[in-house]
């Protein structure tokens, strides 16, 4: 019995320190940029996040539905903007 | 038994432990840095922001500013974040080791010099289509600034029915007066914009403008009197092809203490790429009032600053002027010869032409060209001429990496006839036109 608790814990461990990231591939969507989950310790510039958003609306309808890649658009222009906040003149 | 049930325990404690979501915060940080290094014959140290006057014989200065913002955004999930935004600037060898905004570049360094722009939440709410932005928060209209492009607390909330984009906010601009809560500034905000097609956009706004027994109801402090204006406005975007137009009207009545307010703006802007580049042209209206002791005043009521000197909280920067008009790389030098789109009440009469061109994926450049007058005059001076004066400026840029650029920048105004007389010249005689060069260290990140 305590062989097999001992063992369902190491189990359970385990699976929790498997990075998240390992179960994806490239075809997968970008949950990172679509929803803001798994993703990784860096942090994207300004300047790529824009660039990645761009890349993802590009794929079009092939990966994305109508409403997914609208709502990729929403970010884009909200990443623009941001960067205009940051850019913009004034006291 | 006991061995047994505390594995037990301790098993369970771990499956639960690793079932309880992850509070998965996501942060996110971005920033700029820009060092501009200039020679110039109206600017200086800070104290030379606001309003600009040309004077005759300025004398050239050389100094250099620098300006860093911060950004932390705080996400929760993707429905949820905290923005925060800071700022740090300074002029190399203004001050040192005392407080205020602005200083800092002196020998010694160590000054208390953040500047907090930005902090507000912004949220959607669950089930139905409408974001919430709370708190400090950067708000333009949909007028290109010239009525508001600032910083102000309050709330916004904006709905995406297909379509419909609406916007209402309210904001608290001041509440420094007498009675605090209730002889406050605010604006309120009705903003609604639809899509036709992909290729023409139409909007509509109301903007309340409420200062409750203002000491600025004549732009400059003076007896309380209660301020009240309504703007009305339409605007438009069409893409035509080959060029894309845009533009609004204004409209604006109400009252600024005893006063009657009738103004009025327009705007059309149109822009097509030529070339390597893209060729821009902006036409600007703003309404003035001549006689100031009359009872009604048509002279436009934009947002301003009631607390600094450099008062402008709008801006038309799609002019792309580095002086005449306050200039989008302008920081503690924030400086124009029209700082207010009111223009010290003459109202503007300006058009402008611009190229951008990308000459090879990391050299860029420009050049626009731009003259502005006054709608009406109400100050006596030698000359009556409306005409204010015309600005050439140009900029070579290179893109060191992905998000460092450098340029070299120049621009030249060659007053007009308005300025006759005026700042110590000789009667018939206009002042020195203001110029400058400067080399701009811009990173965005």
């Amino acid at each position: 019995m305590k062989k097999i608790a001992v063992m369902v814990m190491a189990a359970v461990m385990m699976s929790a320190t498997v990075p998240a990231l390992a179960q994806m591939t490239k075809e997968e969507k970008n949950q990172c940029l679509l929803a803001s989950k798994n993703c990784a310790n860096e942090v994207d510039s300004i300047q790529k996040k824009i660039r990645k958003l761009n890349a993802e609306i590009k794929k079009g309808k092939k990966v994305y539905s109508a409403e997914e890649i609208k709502k990729l658009n929403a970010k884009l222009k909200e990443a623009e903007d941001m960067l205009d906040t940051l850019l913009q003149g004034g006291q | 038994m006991k061995k047994k049930l505390l594995a037990v325990v301790a098993a369970g404690a771990v499956t639960a432990a690793t079932a309880v979501p992850a509070l998965a915060l996501e942060n996110e940080f971005h920033g700029m840095f820009r060092v501009k290094g200039t020679i110039s014959n109206y600017n200086g140290a800070g104290a030379f922001a606001g309003l600009l006057a040309p004077s005759d014989n300025p004398k050239t200065k050389n100094f250099v500013d620098q300006r860093a913002r911060l950004m932390y955004i705080a996400k929760a999930n993707d429905d949820l974040k905290l923005v925060t935004h800071f700022e740090i600037d300074s002029q190399w060898g203004d001050n040192s080791y005392t407080v205020g905004r602005n200083d800092g570049g002196a020998l010694g360094a160590d000054q208390i010099n953040l500047e907090t722009k930005n902090v507000y939440l912004d949220f959607n709410i669950p089930a139905v289509p409408v974001n919430m932005k709370v708190g400090m928060q950067p708000f333009t209209d949909a007028y290109k600034g010239i009525f508001i492009n600032a910083d102000a607390a309050g709330a916004l909330a904006t709905a995406k029915y297909g379509s419909f984009t609406n916007a209402l906010g309210w904001f608290r601009l001041d509440d420094r007066g007498g009675l605090t809560g209730k002889n406050a500034r605010d604006l309120l905000i009705l903003d609604g914009k639809y899509a036709v097609n992909k290729n023409l956009n139409v909007g509509g706004s109301y903007y309340l403008y409420n200062d409750d027994n203002s000491t600025f109801a004549n732009g400059v402090a003076g007896t309380a009197q209660d301020v009240i204006v309504h703007t009305v406005g339409v605007n438009g975007e069409a893409n035509l092809g080959l060029v894309t137009v845009d533009g609004f009207a204004l409209y604006q009545f109400g009252n600024a203490g005893t006063k009657h307010v009738s103004a009025w703006a327009a705007n059309a802007g149109a822009k097509a790429k030529v070339g390597i580049g893209i060729l821009r042209a902006q036409f600007l209206y703003t309404s003035g009032e001549g006689d100031t002791t009359r009872n009604t005043s048509n002279a436009f009521v934009p947002v301003t600053n009631h607390t600094s000197g450099a008062n402008a909280e709008n801006t038309f920067y799609p002019a792309d002027m580095r002086i005449i008009l306050r200039d989008k790389f302008g920081t503690t030098d924030d400086h124009a010869i029209i700082y207010n789109t009111d223009n010290q009440s003459q109202g503007i009469i300006g058009g402008f032409i611009g190229y951008d061109a990308n000459i090879t994926p990391k050299v860029f450049a420009n050049a626009n060209a731009g003259f502005v007058a006054t709608a009406k005059r109400n100050t006596v001076t030698e000359s009556s001429s409306k005409y204010m004066g015309t600005e050439l400026n140009a900029e070579v840029g290179y893109k060191l990496y992905d998000n460092l650029t450098t340029s070299l920048q120049g621009a030249y105004v060659i007053l007009g006839d308005y300025y006759k007389g005026t700042g110590g010249a000789a009667p018939g005689k206009i002042p020195n036109d203001p110029f400058l060069s400067r080399v701009v260290l811009n990173y965005a990140f």
